[in-house]
């Protein structure tokens, strides 16, 4: 079996030469920096929105008069808790639009390939929209404009993601040759070298890669979904039939259950043709799981366990405090897991399509 | 079939599926409005409704039917109009509370409720400072209880037991007796610890002043609803061209003058609402078309305000301001009165001291065995407690009970609460579903109304309102305590008697 010939290897570099220019690593740091601001950012809205403290702050975009920056620490940090949450929200979200400022200004000053100029832009603009939804959410005492907020944001964060993943090494090592020229060794670890071997394995590779891509989008759009049946129901208007609750409710079960069930068909599409797929997919999986785990756990630490354990003793001697610590951490958890799996979503699905991608095109 | 689970999502009860198609239509008038909200994901803003306190569809639809009206003849619009405009005018309005004093700022009802705590309480939810936000009841209690505190909050119909309707004045766990409304402590004590095992929260995290806001906010709804109550009893009796209040053919109170409102009675402001008060006069200009206006020109009736739709009428109504006047005293004497004196009732009311013996509280106490039989004794025999709680204390007894909030409608026509398409309509007016109350499992050793001896003591003394846990009227103090020791120990009894622990093991009641 004749190995790779040295012509392969000079044409896979002329490849990678005249590819998109490389990302400038800052780039992909910050976006990981912003993204990693966003997600306590994502935490702290949750207990905002759970303990109702959203208007404990009456004005916008200052607090109490003051600039948002020029609050007195101490008021805001010792303070009763509806005010530290919420001022604390807001400078959190400041900060979350400072990176996204920095990546804009990295993005078009250093040379950067033109995708990641124009996603560092939308990150911008979707930052300045969710925070000024947050103040007509204010201004407005909108319990409506509260729901869109909320749904917006997790998309925000899930966009991050894919952000970080356009900026990456991986993203560019994904596109050249090299990176696959290892993916055609065999188990054994020979080489197999044979041209039809390799369009074998490479078929085998694009089919796996491509239900991976549909299960992960579809898990997607069902996790979306359910974010938006989540907020509907937590920002529901005290006026609003219970009926209309109820409904919403089922819908929220019947939507874990399939988002369940696309996290089953997920782990049976195995073999992880590519590195840097694996893992993604994993946590993927298993936050799945622990969210269905904290969603059971909210409904309990908000109403009680159903009548099936009326005669149970754990049940009956359950209490529920308001607002206490384990009740506003669980509700809040399951909320920030929810954006969590929305960001792992799309940072899975952006690789694998990148990695189509890569095969596709790289001879 | 996609109908059938559609259907089913929405009641998830076994029942027939006519009445959940009847159920089903009935509700989609109300929740079609949200669903539509919640499809218009983007252009959402204004979906939420204001708040308003709903007339009391479900009380309306039982007189109807007391009444024996035929199906779908119901009574004159103009009456509920009437009657919705004088709970307003009495009672003012979720975002600007009012209380009908009729003796001015001297009145009773100042003592017993405080209007800065109503303002407190009510509006929605919005800080004014840092320390404290406005809207108390809204923000920790309307999802579950109602914006009118009528158990119908968007959360209530999967909660069991359902949340409390505070409109028929009746409350379970107080040291009053039956028939008596509860004291403020009573009510603070139900704030403070919650009731485990259902969904009731405890409120202990909130401030002291806070839960005494909503202690006056949860009597003011309560005595809201039961005035409301009465005066819909009260029309009932009246001929269908008969009006309560003496007003020309379709004219609505609500659209005149205030001053001719509230008749004999004063206007108390809440004091620290300022905003909400503004809000409400806001409120009132759209919806009654310058009111406030109107207030201010007095019955100037050709002033010449602006008319638009239905308020347009009211310039040309001419009216008599004595006798519209002397209506409402009259009204507020018959149907109001009784229920505030109830509530102030509250005010002197001291609960019986009683001190808990010591055989009590030390089963090691000579006289703790005999009490305990005794008790049993009493269990068994002359108090009966075995009827409902069952041989074993696990509650299995009579199970097909139901509470008074459900009675008071199921017994109007005497239906049977098992069949679904008998009372399809009245959930359709607003009832929840009948559910039968469970008496308690008393082998858990939890207590929803507290676990100290006294707490148990004060349910078997009085009962528990509103539920068939009946009163001890019989039973004397020495032989109550004698209960209550047997019930604290029967968690702990298996082993003394062998036979309840095989029943125990084989049969455990399924609800
Ligand atoms: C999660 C739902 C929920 C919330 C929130 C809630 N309640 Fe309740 N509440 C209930 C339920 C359910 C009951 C009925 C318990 C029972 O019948 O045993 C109840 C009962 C009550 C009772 C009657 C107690 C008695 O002795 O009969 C009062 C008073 C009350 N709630 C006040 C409040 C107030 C005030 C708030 C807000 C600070 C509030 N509730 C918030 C669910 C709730
Ligand atoms: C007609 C039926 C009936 C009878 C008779 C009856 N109970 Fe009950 N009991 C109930 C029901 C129903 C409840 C649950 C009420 C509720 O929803 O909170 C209850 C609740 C209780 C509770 C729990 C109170 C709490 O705080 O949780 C105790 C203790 C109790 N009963 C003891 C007794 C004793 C002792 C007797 C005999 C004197 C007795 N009961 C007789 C129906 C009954």
């Amino acid at each position: 079996m004749a190995a790779i010939t040295e012509r392969d290897v000079r044409s896979s570099v002329a490849a990678t030469a005249s590819a998109a220019t490389v990302c400038s690593p800052v780039i992909h740091y910050l976006a990981w920096v912003t993204a990693l601001t966003v997600f306590p950012l994502i935490w702290a809205g949750g207990l905002v929105t759970t303990t109702k403290a959203g208007m404990a702050v009456p004005d916008w975009p200052g607090t109490y008069g003051y600039n948002m920056f020029l609050y007195p620490w101490e008021t805001w940090f010792f303070g009763p808790w509806d005010l530290f949450i919420e001022h604390g929200h807001r400078l959190l979200g400041s900060l979350a639009g400072i990176w996204c400022i920095g990546l804009v200004v990295l993005s078009w000053s250093l040379r950067t390939p033109s995708v990641v100029r124009w996603m560092s832009l939308a990150a911008l603009a979707l930052v300045i929209l969710q925070g000024v939804m947050g103040g007509v959410r204010v201004l407005q005492v909108d319990r409506e404009v509260a729901r869109i907020h909320g749904c917006l944001g997790p998309a925000f964060f899930a966009f991050l993601a894919v952000l970080v993943v356009v900026t990456s090494r991986w993203w560019q090592a994904a596109a050249e040759r090299g990176f696959w020229l290892s993916r055609t060794e065999d188990e054994s670890g020979t080489r197999v070298g044979a041209r039809a071997e390799l369009l074998r394995l490479r078929a085998a590779m694009l089919r796996t890669l491509q239900n991976q891509r549909y299960v992960t989008l579809t898990l997607w759009a069902l996790a979306y979904l359910q974010l938006v049946f989540g907020a509907s129901m937590r920002h529901v208007p005290e006026t609003a039939d219970p009926y209309y609750f109820r409904i919403l409710v089922w819908f929220h079960v019947v939507g874990a259950v399939c988002v369940g069930v696309a996290a089953v068909i997920l782990s049976f599409t195995r073999g992880c043709p590519v590195p840097g797929l694996c893992w993604p997919r994993r946590l993927l999986l298993g936050a799945v799981v622990l969210q269905i785990v904290l969603g059971l756990g909210t409904w309990v630490m908000r109403y009680n366990f159903p009548d099936w354990f009326a005669n149970e003793l754990f049940a009956q001697a359950h209490l529920i405090v308001s607002n206490d610590f384990y009740q506003v951490q669980i509700v809040s958890a399951h909320v920030a897991l929810g954006s969590f799996i929305l960001a792992v979503g799309a940072f899975s699905a952006a690789r694998i399509w990148r990695a189509e991608h890569g095969l596709r095109t790289v001879e | 079939m996609l109908k059938h689970s559609l259907v089913w999502w929405l009641l998830g009860e076994r029942c027939p599926w006519s009445a959940r198609v009847a159920v089903l239509a009935g509700r989609w008038a109300v929740c079609g409005r949200d669903l539509v909200c919640l499809l218009s994901v983007v252009v959402a803003v204004g979906c939420t409704p204001p708040a308003e306190f709903g007339d009391n569809s479900l009380e309306w639809y039982k007189q109807e039917r007391a009444a024996r009206l035929e199906p779908g003849q119901g009574f004159p619009e103009v009456h509920r109009q009437d009657v919705s405009d004088i709970t307003r005018v009495w009672f003012g309005t979720p975002d600007a509370p009012q209380l009908p004093l009729l003796e001015g700022e001297d009145d009773p009802a100042l003592e017993l409720l405080d209007m800065g705590k109503l303002a407190w309480a009510a509006g929605p939810v919005v800080s004014r400072n840092e320390e404290s936000s406005q809207g108390l009841y809204r923000r920790h209690c309307a999802h579950c209880h109602g914006v009118t505190g009528d158990g119908r909050g968007p959360t209530s119909a999967f909660l069991s037991p359902y949340p409390r309707d505070f409109r028929l004045g009746k409350f379970k766990f107080k040291s009053s007796p039956t028939g008596t409304p509860p004291t403020k402590d009573d009510l603070k004590t139900i704030l403070v610890n919650g009731i485990p095992g259902t969904s009731m929260p405890s409120f202990r995290l909130l401030q002291d002043e806070e839960l005494d806001v909503l202690v006056d906010y949860v009597i003011y709804l309560s005595q809201r609803g039961m005035v409301e109550r009465f005066l819909i009893a009260a029309v009932r009796e009246l001929d269908e061209d008969a009006r309560l209040v003496s007003l020309p053919d379709a004219a609505r109170l609500r659209d005149l003058p205030l001053d001719v409102q509230l008749g004999p009675l004063q206007r108390v402001a809440p004091v620290g609402g300022e905003s909400a008060a503004d809000r409400d006069s806001a409120a009132d200009a759209d919806s009654v078309g310058g009111s406030e206006a109107d207030a201010k020109a007095g019955a100037d009736e050709d002033d010449g305000s602006e008319s638009d739709g239905g308020s347009g009428a009211k310039a040309d109504v001419s009216y008599d301001r004595d006798k519209i006047a002397d209506d409402l005293l009259f009204l507020a004497e018959e149907q109001m009165l009784p229920v505030l004196e109830k509530w102030l009732g509250i005010l002197d009311f001291e609960a019986k001291e009683v001190d808990v013996p010591a055989w009590v509280l030390d089963s090691r106490d000579a006289a703790y065995e005999s009490q305990v039989a005794l008790g049993q004794k009493l269990y068994f025999g002359a108090a009966n407690c075995v009827q409902c709680h069952g041989e074993t204390g696990i509650g299995d007894g009579q199970t097909n009970n139901y509470d008074d909030w459900t009675n008071d409608w199921l017994k109007v026509e005497g239906i049977n609460p098992t069949d679904a398409a008998a009372w399809a309509p009245y959930v359709n007016a607003g009832a929840h579903p009948p559910r039968p109350i469970m008496p308690r499992n008393l082998r858990l050793g939890v207590y929803r109304g507290g676990n100290r001896p006294i707490d148990i003591f004060r349910r078997i003394q009085y009962g528990i309102e509103g539920t068939p846990m009946p009163a001890s009227l019989t039973l004397t103090e020495e032989q109550i305590w004698a209960l209550v020791a047997y019930v604290q120990q029967l968690p702990y009894e298996t082993l003394s008697r062998p036979e309840t622990a095989k029943k125990l093991e084989n049969e455990r009641p399924v609800r």
